[in-house]
């Protein structure tokens, strides 16, 4: 708690000082006169306030939600003796804004005794990130307006703001698929549902599985074979090396918004997810399947952020349950960094099924642009020369879907998996 | 309440001088002062405020040595609170500038400044009361050494109570 003299009792000392100093020189009492209002004020600030006791109590409508949403918050705050004035302010972090016509986060009242007094305002979180909105900081002024105490109260509360993420159909299929039970035909036979070959009966054949119009036709009993459907493992690997543009149109907040897009969609396929950061140190979440994997993963993406260090990390030091041989490894990336693209090679090179998610820079630095004739041949031939490091991943045989952030999500991917299946084919 | 409030007293500040010696050189310097003052308002930085306030009191000073009447202790007492209510309005204005600030504090604040007022016009005429008494009792060398000491006092006191520390009071940072 502090206490201190305002600049109004500072404004009054010197002009005050000014007209007993002019009337003395001048001898005119008329000065003295003028001096004496002020000094009136004064002397009024000498009943100082006694030191404010009061409780602060502040609850979020949500304490959890998406991007773009809004949150309203309750400030109240219970006061044992009146405080004539009271100026609170609950500090808000950078990327948090005031909801048009949704209040004021700094408010002035008047607390009267053992009264709750309190007011809500809302707040947009049009980024994700996890906030701190528990500073709340408390002026008491007394109405002479020549003191003030100021108080600083931390309260336990931060809100969650999550990826927004747009639902995704079209996924890259994996090429090689695991043991477990899922969505994907293996070419294992086995307990499916996808019809393989039709061979003659053999004793220990399950009747229900007997081909009956092709038993009939050769008068021999046959039975069909299945596929197993099976899960697989998908790795996110995204990239944390670099940011650009404006928060949160920035090329990392798209990245992890089509990874939260991705893992979404996966884990929806009863596939094993894991997550990789791949920034200035690495961070990774093991592979898992699940409503829970999707929880964590959410929260995992939260905090990703570039950080600047001279060490370049390297996947092949990930252990294995991080990295499963078997895995499709998606990399998001705007392809701005020379690390993540060595980072790709490399697992390529180590036989790992990579497809990269190559998000586009240009449109999130063309937001902030002034749109000149400059402006505009820059982006075009910074375009073209990010596509021509897409075009050197695919010489490579790396599968690379470009996704423009002015466009969905799914129709970059819808036109890629439909690319890619064809490949898959004639390969 | 807005920064508009504040237009009053800054009509105040050029009015009570030139009304008390309706000269060019008054209204020059009154003029400049609230230009100063408005300008201050209109920024929000206090010093311009003083700055426009100690200008006034410059022109207002000049306005009465000027005219050398006898004492207007009913224009002082209003350019004295033109001066005050310039300098409250104003703070109130910069503190308060972005907040929501509830209709409660407004009036609880300007039946502040009412009562306050009204100290001010009782303080006022007890003290042109007791001048006149002064006047009549104490011989011309002895009034300008009471007035002086006066002065001193009021001063002293004022610095005092804005200083002292009493039981009570609180600990800064405690």
């Amino acid at each position: 708690m502090t206490i201190r003299a305002t600049p109004l009792a500072y404004a009054l000392t010197t002009v005050m000082g000014c007209a007993l100093f002019l009337g003395i020189l001048t001898g005119r009492a008329e000065l003295f006169v003028v001096a004496l209002p002020l000094a009136i004020a004064l002397l009024s600030g000498a009943w100082r306030q006694q030191a404010p006791r009061f409780a602060v109590r502040q609850t979020v409508s949500v304490d959890r939600l998406s991007e773009g949403q809004q949150v309203t918050v309750s400030v109240a705050l219970l006061a044992e003796r009146p405080i004539p004035v009271v100026e609170t302010l609950v500090a808000l972090p950078p990327l948090l804004a005031l909801a048009a016509g949704g209040g004021n986060n700094r408010t002035v009242l008047t607390a009267a005794a053992r009264r709750e007094a309190g007011w809500s305002f809302a707040i947009v979180c049009p980024a994700r990130g996890r906030f701190d909105i528990g500073t709340v900081l408390v002026r008491a002024w007394d109405l002479s307006g020549l003191s003030v105490i100021e108080e600083r109260r931390v309260l336990p509360r931060s809100l969650l703001v999550y990826p927004d993420v747009p639902a995704i159909r079209h996924l890259p299929k994996p090429v090689r698929t695991q043991r477990s039970f899922g969505n994907y035909v293996s070419p294992l036979l086995g307990e499916g549902i996808e019809p393989d070959e039709v061979r003659p009966f053999v004793a220990g054949d399950r009747t229900r599985r007997i081909n009956w119009r092709a038993s009939l036709r050769r008068r021999q009993l046959y039975v069909t074979q299945f596929q197993e459907e099976r899960n697989a493992d998908i790795i996110l690997l995204l990239d944390a090396l670099t940011d650009i543009g404006v928060r949160p149109y920035s090329t990392l907040d798209s990245c992890v918004r089509a990874t939260a897009a991705l893992a979404k969609g996966y884990l929806a396929r009863k596939d094993r997810v894991g997550f990789v950061e791949f920034g200035a140190f690495l961070r990774w979440i093991d592979p898992a399947t699940g409503r829970r994997q999707a929880e964590v993963l959410m929260e995992g993406l939260l905090p990703s952020a570039t950080h600047f260090s001279y060490v370049v990390p390297r996947l092949d030091r990930l252990p294995r349950r991080i990295l499963p041989r078997d895995s499709l490894v998606i990399a998001v990336t705007p392809l701005l960094d020379e690390r993540f693209v060595g980072a790709v090679n490399d697992l390529v090179a180590r036989e790992f099924d990579v497809v990269v998610l190559a998000i586009s820079p240009v449109e999130a630095v063309r937001r902030v642009l002034t749109h000149s004739f400059a402006d505009e041949i820059a982006c075009r031939l910074w375009a073209a020369e990010w596509r021509s490091r897409g075009d050197a991943l695919r010489r490579r045989g790396i599968a690379v879907c470009e996704w423009h952030t002015d466009q969905p999500l799914e129709a970059a991917l819808a036109s890629f998996t439909a690319t890619r299946r064809h490949s898959a084919a004639r390969a | 309440m807005n920064r508009w409030w504040t237009a009053l007293p800054i009509a105040g500040l050029l009015a009570v001088p030139v009304w008390t010696a309706p000269s060019t050189p008054v209204i020059v310097i009154e003029a400049v002062g609230c230009l100063v003052a408005a300008l201050g308002v209109y920024r929000f930085a206090k010093s311009a405020v003083v700055s426009g306030c100690v200008i006034g009191l410059l022109g207002y000073t000049f306005a009465v040595w000027s005219e050398g009447r006898g004492v207007d202790v009913i224009g002082s007492a209003i350019f004295g609170f033109t001066v005050l209510s310039l300098l409250d309005l104003s703070e109130f204005g910069r503190r308060f500038d972005g907040a929501a600030v509830a209709p409660d504090v407004v009036r609880a604040q300007v039946i502040y400044w009412l009562g306050r007022a009204a100290v001010v016009a009782v303080a006022v005429a007890a003290l042109a009361a007791l001048g006149y008494a002064l006047s009549m009792l104490v011989p011309g060398g002895g009034r300008a050494i009471i007035a002086g000491a006066g002065a001193l006092l009021a001063f002293g006191g004022a610095l005092g109570a804005g200083i002292t520390r009493r039981p009570g009071d609180f600990v800064p940072n405690g």
